[in-house]
């Protein structure tokens, strides 16, 4: 069984997830790379639905079983952490039907800030907060933010409207950061998001070439 | 004919061989073995005819009938028993084989009697063979368990994966009429489903001791009085969408309850029904039956079964 | 109490701790149908629903799975294991719940392959699951590992039905039907349900595999078609 890459995108509920796959999966699918998505909701079935209806079934760009939701009892810590099988599970049968697919992302319910990606879940682990819950944010710490490979900081068209300072934030960032990567982003105006993509090309998938154009040149 | 003169043993499980007492008193233990064994195609004009046929008292088979204007190319098959019911140490046993684009509705002409037993039990063995592009609805009516009665069901279903068996059964309380109402001592049904290559598309055993169960528990029937159960094995390629439409036509109320799903292998569809009354749960299986003829067959279902 | 005693029990405890890692969090065997449509309304309730599962489906269907397993690996009898396995997963007539008992399953087996290395049968059944010669339903992947723990048929079948419990208390505490301490008083008042489980079904023959629960089972198929939810059964 092929190992197909995996990322997996972490954050406080509202910080972004949902809305950063919508805007990344379409920028990875152009440049040849095919993609599924598991989202571990929280409640419902709902982010993994409108991901299906607005990137599946509206614009093509990939098959709608590819757009997985599970649900995780309450616990969608503890689905992504201390015991990620049954998302390893579905990530097996991925793995064994759709050896096509060059990356899947895992999306975790909404977490606290001290939520990791287990390694053996996700091989890049992203982490999304945002600039409306104040400057403080990147400051204050916490496991997810300190310990992701990418650190996200999204919505910084609200800085202004609540009073939060980018250059606190980004200075912040920064030290606790530690040389680790980090990015303003604004996933509505898909501001900063091609620069995601690009980490993900070359941090994730070392940029190797998309499957299908590799079966093409054969 | 002489495989017919004894019925071999039906494996009946314990809890049901417990009952039969024919070594310490054989004079109250007779009973008969009541043979059915058919065959049905569809001739040279695409008619489905009875092949073959032997029968055995006490069951007897009425002649075929075609009184479907939509399909009338599909034999109507009813079974009955002379004896009016399933008596005391009777051991029955029906095959029924479809082959070259057989087209069938089986049922009995009346509800199952299981009447009360002073000892022994009785058993019914049904082997149902349905090969590739046939279609078969096996309908029988409701199973009246009389009180002391014991009864064991061994349904053997061999179906091909392209063809279609539609089989229903209903369990009800008892006489209910009469003041009876789960006072039978066991109802035991084994159903044994396998694709043409001897491969298991599902299992079940259903054992229920009224006696010993309390069946009035929520989770077991609760405040239901009947149950119902529909197994739909067809080709893959339908089940998805079958499974979807059948669900829609789901409404609950208070009087039934019911629920579907989709067997191993995404071999076939489950249909679970709670209902009160013998008619709401039957009116369920019909309204199913309509929708798998829509989409197995193209055709329509006018409900007319009998007179 | 010997070092081999004491390893065996750790064994024990390891495998039946919610801690141990096989998506048992997720599951409420229905359980978050009844809370939604307020069929279930309190501890009581709850007991008594959990009672009817193990009495008229897991006891006499899951655990008689469970101990033939045990019995055909005594007898070394690996074919009549993969048998165990086909027919309880083709028993399993709810799709989400054969879909979660079979996730679990195969990720349990996998989990204990990570520490148990020199273990027969537990080899010959990872194997078995690679080459889907089985489905990895959980009870039967259950007993291989217990097995493979030199943990012998009742404990196992103890562990199991205690697994089970702890599942559907937990899950009822997360949606809020009940309070911590009323779950440990039902896993407490459940104990005997346990015991009279394992004596009765710890020495059937696969033919006598049976069940009886209707309404369970629509409850179970409801929950499959539910539109939003937080448990995968």
């Amino acid at each position: 069984m092929t190992h197909i890459p995996r990322i997996g995108i972490g954050g406080p509920v509202g910080s972004g997830k949902s809305m950063l796959i919508e805007r990344m999966v379409p920028m990875l699918a152009k440049e040849g790379y095919s993609v599924s998505i598991i989202s571990n909701d929280v409640i419902s079935k709902e982010d993994a639905d409108r991901m299906r209806t607005n990137l599946a079934t509206k614009k093509g760009l990939l098959p709608e079983n590819l757009v997985i939701g599970i649900a995780t009892g309450g616990c969608p810590h503890t689905a992504i952490r201390e015991d990620p099988s049954m998302n390893l599970s579905v990530i097996e049968e991925m793995e064994s039907k759709h050896s096509e697919l060059d990356l899947i992302i895992i999306e975790s319910g909404g977490d606290n800030v001290t939520t990791t990606f287990s390694p053996i879940l996700a091989d890049y682990f992203i982490y999304i907060i945002d600039v409306a819950g104040g400057d403080k944010y990147p400051r204050k710490g916490g496991l997810g933010i300190v310990s992701c490979d990418l650190l996200l900081i999204n919505k910084i068209d609200l800085a202004s409207m609540v009073g939060a300072d980018l250059e606190i934030m980004q200075r912040d960032a920064k030290i606790i950061r530690n040389e680790k990567p980090f990015e303003f982003i604004n996933c509505k105006t898909d501001e900063g998001i091609k620069k995601v993509t690009e980490h993900i090309i070359h941090d994730v998938l070392f940029d190797s070439v998309p499957k299908s154009a590799k079966s093409q040149m054969v | 004919m002489s495989k017919y003169l004894q019925n071999t043993s039906d494996d009946a499980p314990k809890e049901v061989q417990i009952f039969d007492t024919k070594k310490t008193n054989p004079n109250k233990t007779s009973g008969q073995n009541g043979i059915l064994d058919l065959e049905l195609e569809a001739n040279s004009d695409g008619k489905t005819i009875i092949s073959k046929q032997y029968s055995q008292d006490p069951l007897l088979l009425q002649r075929a009938l075609y009184p479907e204007n939509s399909l009338p190319n599909m034999a109507y098959l009813y079974v009955m028993s002379s004896a009016g019911g399933i008596l005391q140490g009777d051991r029955h046993k029906i095959d029924i084989s479809l082959k070259n684009n057989a087209l069938a509705h089986f049922t009995t002409q009346g509800a199952t009697r299981v009447y009360g037993m002073e000892s022994n039990y009785a058993s019914q063995i049904v082997n149902i063979t349905v090969d590739e592009d046939c279609y078969l609805e096996y309908i029988p009516d409701q199973i009246i368990p009389y009180k002391d009665s014991k009864y064991y069901q061994k349904v053997n279903l061999n179906v091909n994966e392209n063809s279609n068996l539609i089989y229903s059964e209903i369990l009800t309380p008892g006489r209910v009429a009469m003041g009876e109402s789960f006072d039978y001592d066991i109802c035991y049904m084994r159903t044994s489903c396998k694709n043409q290559n001897n491969k298991i598309r599902f299992l079940e055993n259903l054992k229920i001791e009224p006696k010993k169960q309390q069946l009035q528990n929520f989770g077991v029937i609760g405040e239901y009085q009947t149950v119902g159960t529909v197994f739909i094995l067809t080709k893959k390629e339908n089940v998805e969408e079958l499974e979807m439409t059948i669900n829609e036509k789901i409404i609950k109320t208070d009087t039934i309850s019911a629920g579907t799903s989709i067997l191993p292998d995404e071999s076939g569809i489950i249909l679970r029904i709670l209902g009160n009354k013998t008619e709401d749960v039957s009116n369920l299986v019909f309204k199913t039956l309509e929708i798998c003829r829509k989409k197995c067959l193209g055709s329509t279902f006018s409900k007319i079964r009998k007179n | 109490m010997d070092i081999e005693e004491i390893e065996k029990e750790l064994g024990e405890l390891q495998l039946s701790d919610s801690f141990f890692p096989t998506g048992i969090f997720a599951a409420s065997n229905g359980l978050e149908f009844l809370f939604t449509e307020k069929k279930i309304r309190n501890a009581s309730d709850l007991a008594e629903i959990i009672r009817v599962n193990i009495t008229q489906q897991i006891g006499p269907s899951d655990c008689v799975a469970l101990s033939n397993t045990f019995d055909e690996i005594d007898k070394g009898n690996f074919d009549e294991v993969i048998r165990t396995d086909q027919v309880l997963f083709s028993t399993k007539s709810i799709k989400e719940n054969r879909d979660a008992s079979v996730r679990s399953g195969v990720q349990l087996v996998k989990c204990v392959c990570e520490f148990i290395k020199n273990d027969e049968i537990l080899s010959q059944y990872q194997e078995s699951l690679i080459k889907n010669k089985v489905h990895g339903v959980f009870p039967i992947a259950f007993a291989i590992c217990c097995n493979a723990l030199q943990i012998k048929k009742e404990k196992s079948m103890i562990m199991f039905l205690y697994g089970f419990i702890v599942m559907m208390t937990g899950a009822a505490l997360r949606l809020g039907l009940i309070q911590h301490l009323e779950g440990q008083k039902i896993i407490h008042e459940l104990k005997p349900v346990i015991s009279q489980t394992v004596k009765e079904y710890s020495n059937k023959s696969l033919s006598e595999m049976w069940q009886f629960a209707p309404q369970i089972d629509i409850v179970q198929m409801s929950h499959e078609k539910m539109d939003s939810k937080m448990f995968i059964t």
